[in-house]
């Protein structure tokens, strides 16, 4: 199941990788591979060439990836399905960027070749009477301030009753309208583009982009505080079921997609109402020097570390400033941290067995890295032996194909401890009333020798 | 009002701030007490040091062309009209470059009548301010 879900996860992201990379051989305001190109050039033999040639390479890239994908299956039992998920998310970029520097190249080779002119290179302008404006009617950072009292009000509810899910949902929320609000900041920042030689259609435009930008991330903010919030009124750790628990995930992953593509469509539609057919203004400046293979943006002049990306929406770091290195490399050391981190933990966890153990004054202990838990032997109501485990999710804890530790939701039981190694029966059910405790080891004998012994001190104390 | 700035040019950038912020006065593009953006604002738009932009303001400021105000920021100043009695102090300066304009034109090959019709034109094109209102006055 696991591989499938990784798999699943994976597949999507190495789409989106190889769908972005794509998208880039169509021609955007003249522009293929991060090349910007004169008119003519579009049906130039040699791009066209070089277009068919990066689409070859594209499909080629994808028949490897996928191959590549194979080993989740196949080789679980030799390779860690955590590491080799992450290994494939980095090996899918690197293989679907390969064939578009490739045209990116060629095609900036070509373009010197060829002597192609596409306007003036370094210069830079702006609009005096739009600049002066860009401050005006911009949406408070205040707003930002529902989500985050939202998210931190149940995040404590949620530590108050113990519910640990919708705690760390709650708090991933709060973190979320803290990094939204910086985004919304950053915003603000951007430079005024010159759509038109009117000031004012310059301004009207930006006033729009920026504000419905914002309200983009004020809105994908509140939903994940709304989010947590029916998570906590519906009570989902006590109600929830496979099918809901997918619903819950859809919704999360739905929405946040129909708020970007409404801020697409109602952008594209200001923009037609204010340039008409005339389209976006000319302004013959060349810019492709300033995007290292057509990606990172370095402009050591332009002291803004966070700059309109060039295609799509939202922004990207200046990578000519020291602020936008630090920003980068932070991210990025950030993202190696936790990823090493998570592995390392689950590498500790996965390595480690959990102890039983009946102690002096009559109580049963596990003991376990994270998730350990003792109860007395006067608690236990009934010890069973059993062949197999009801179906259920993960509340808190970790599941991998060999091991589930920690809280656990199971059909027709509840609440429950697992310590498990999956697909070793038989498993030792200690039913505790309102929670069942399910142990085993990796070998049956000792299970069954562990569950004799157990018994015998459960009837002894009785 | 549209401002560009070439980093090719020989020209400093500040230069070429100050002297396209005084042709739109002159050619009428910004009025007399119009807003200009803050520092701030024009070098984040314009993607270059603010350290640029307060150097081709702080000119303007001493030329006359830009009044500072702590809250209301940089605005077009009529006290380049007034500033220490007319053009006659200017003058000067004015010959120099003239001289330097028209050796260069005439050496390029234009003559004296092209000249005249070239700065005609552009004398032509010319929306010069009249002093606010307000500070007819003083």
């Amino acid at each position: 199941m696991l591989s499938y879900v990784f798999a699943g996860i994976a597949l999507l992201t190495g789409a989106i990788a190889m769908g972005t990379f794509w998208a880039q051989a169509k021609p955007q305001k003249r522009c293929s591979f991060g090349i910007t190109l004169p008119e003519q050039a579009l049906i130039d033999p040699e791009v066209q060439a070089a277009t068919k040639y990066f689409h070859r390479m594209m499909g080629m890239a994808s028949a490897v990836l996928l191959l590549c994908l194979l080993p989740l299956f196949f080789l679980k039992a030799f390779l860690s399905v955590y590491g080799y998920f992450f290994f494939w998310v980095v090996l899918s970029f690197v293989v679907s960027y390969a064939p578009y520097g490739q045209a990116h190249r060629s095609l900036k080779l070509l373009k010197h070749r060829k002597g192609w002119d596409t306007g003036e290179k370094r210069i830079v302008q702006a609009d005096l009477r739009a600049s002066r404006e860009k401050g005006k009617g911009r949406l408070s950072l205040a707003w930002f301030l529902f989500p985050f009292a939202l998210s931190l009000s149940l995040a404590y509810l949620a530590i108050q009753d113990s519910q640990t899910p919708i705690a760390i949902s709650a708090g991933i929320s709060c973190l979320f309208s803290v990094l939204f609000a910086w985004q919304a900041w950053t915003v603000r920042q951007l430079q005024t583009k010159l759509y038109h030689k009117e000031s004012q259609v310059n301004a009207a435009l930006h006033r729009v982009k920026t504000r419905a930008l914002a309200k983009l991330f004020l809105a994908v903010a509140c939903f994940e505080s709304l989010f947590a919030a029916l998570l906590y009124w519906t009570g989902d750790a006590e109600t929830g079921t496979e099918g809901g628990f997918a619903a819950w995930v859809l919704v999360l992953g739905v929405v946040p997609i129909v708020l970007v593509l409404s801020y697409t469509w109602l952008w594209f539609s200001h923009k037609k109402k204010w340039l008409g057919d005339e389209g976006e203004a000319e302004l013959p400046v060349d810019e492709d020097d300033l995007w290292i293979g057509g990606l990172l943006y370095r402009n050591p002049n332009n002291p803004a570390i966070f700059v309109e990306k060039r295609f799509g929406f939202g922004t990207t770091v200046n990578v000519g400033t020291r602020g936008g290195r630090a920003f980068l490399w932070g991210t990025l050391g950030v993202t190696a941290a936790v990823i090493l981190g998570v592995g390392l933990l689950i590498g500790i966890l996965d390595s480690r067995t959990p102890q039983l153990e009946v102690t002096a004054d009559q109580k049963v202990d596990i003991r376990y890295p994270l998730y350990s838990y003792s109860f007395s032997l006067d608690q236990i109501q009934t010890l069973t032996l059993e062949e197999s485990l009801p179906s259920g999710r993960r509340t808190n804890g970790i599941a991998t194909d060999r091991i589930a530790r920690g809280d656990f939701r199971l059909d027709g039981w509840g609440r429950s401890k697992l310590y498990v190694f999956k697909d070793i029966p038989p498993y030792l059910v200690i039913n505790l009333g309102e929670l069942h405790v399910v142990y085993n080891t990796d070998n049956p004998q000792a299970t069954r020798a562990l569950y004799e012994r157990l018994k015998a001190a459960s009837d002894s104390g009785k | 009002m549209r401002v560009s700035l070439d980093f090719n040019s020989e020209e400093p950038l500040y230069t070429q701030l100050r002297n396209q912020i005084v042709t739109a006065i002159g050619t009428g593009e910004l009025e007399l007490g119009e807003r200009l953006p803050t520092v701030r604002q024009l070098a984040q738009d314009l993607g270059i040091n603010p350290m640029t932009v307060n150097k081709a303001y702080a000119q303007l400021k001493a030329e006359g062309f830009l009044e500072m105000d702590r809250r209301r920021g940089a605005a077009v100043s009529d006290g380049f009209l007034s500033a220490g009695g007319g053009y006659e102090p200017y003058r000067g300066k004015l010959e120099r470059e003239l001289k330097l304009t028209i050796c260069e034109a005439f050496l390029r090959g234009m003559n004296a009548a092209e000249f005249h019709e070239l700065c005609t034109s552009i004398i032509a094109g010319l929306r010069l301010p009249k002093p606010l209102p307000e500070m007819e006055g003083n």
